[in-house]
């Protein structure tokens, strides 16, 4: 039985990140791609990017070669200056998790490593939030 | 016994000129995939998600004699947020996925067909 290595791996973002307990204790929950508007902050997001299959002869598939942005989230409700300090502690965590990763799960083999960082102010219903996190490339195969 | 004549003609300038082209033909190559490739992942999150996008925005650009982009017009700022998602909305990412198939492309392109390309460009024969 073969499996959905995309699928698979993002069940294990979410649940490898929830289990990290420094991390439990900087958010407020980790969202697959849509996060509601009621959830509280601050939150990680993660959002696939790209996904594309190694194939060798024979269509044994090597790995699938996966890109998620993984961001901490934090909304910012001060005046002046926005203040990064806490969304940088977040990012600096996910990047502790997933930057140059191993992992053997009863479903997959995972490694990931960041491959790009990511910030952003964005202002949204008249909210400012602040983006730290960054885009990792995850290579998966079922075990 | 008579004086033969042997008449030597260097192709390599020919050669150079093709192997230019080469990669230029690949370049342009990529840049229509990769812009093809955006409208139909923009085209996509129209029609599933609602989105009031342009399917064209993305435009090519030469840059050089052999480098190339696809971009996204600086007034369209906003589409960032598509291809990123934001605190509510989902990443729709159209840019990425572009960028891969056109170093597919290119890549193909200038590894298996390069030499044909040259030798008919350069009109080598090969014994």
């Amino acid at each position: 039985v073969s499996i959905n290595e995309e699928a698979a791996c993002q069940d294990y973002l979410v649940s490898y990140l929830e289990a990290d307990s420094t991390l439990s204790g900087l958010v407020n929950g980790v969202w697959l791609r849509s996060r509601p508007q009621s959830a509280p902050m601050p939150a990680i997001k993660i959002d696939r990017q790209d996904a594309d299959d190694n194939m060798v002869i024979g269509l044994h598939r090597v790995w699938a070669d996966l890109t998620f942005l993984v961001r901490g989230i934090v909304h910012w409700r001060g005046s002046g200056q926005p203040d990064w300090a806490e969304v940088r502690a977040i990012g600096d965590r996910i990047d502790t998790l997933l930057h140059d990763h191993e992992q053997m799960t009863s479903e997959l083999e995972v490694h990931s490593f960041r491959e790009e960082s990511f910030t952003d102010e964005t202002i949204e219903g008249g909210d400012v939030f602040l983006h730290v996190g960054g885009i990792y490339r995850v290579r998966a195969r079922e075990v | 016994m008579p004086a033969q004549r042997v008449k030597l003609e260097s192709r390599f300038p020919a050669v150079k000129k093709a192997m230019w082209e080469a990669v230029q033909e690949a370049r342009d190559d990529a840049l229509d995939i990769g812009e093809e490739e955006t409208q139909n992942r923009i085209g996509k999150a129209r029609s599933s998600r609602g989105y009031d996008l342009d399917p064209f925005v993305v435009n090519q650009e030469k840059t050089g004699f052999q480098s190339g982009r696809i971009f996204v017009p600086e007034e369209r700022w906003y589409y960032k947020f598509f291809e990123y998602g934001t605190v509510y909305i989902q990443a729709t990412p159209f840019m990425r996925p572009a960028h891969r198939k056109m170093r597919k492309a290119f890549v193909d392109k200038l590894g298996d067909k390069a030499p044909k390309f040259i030798r008919r460009k350069a009109g080598v024969r090969v014994r």
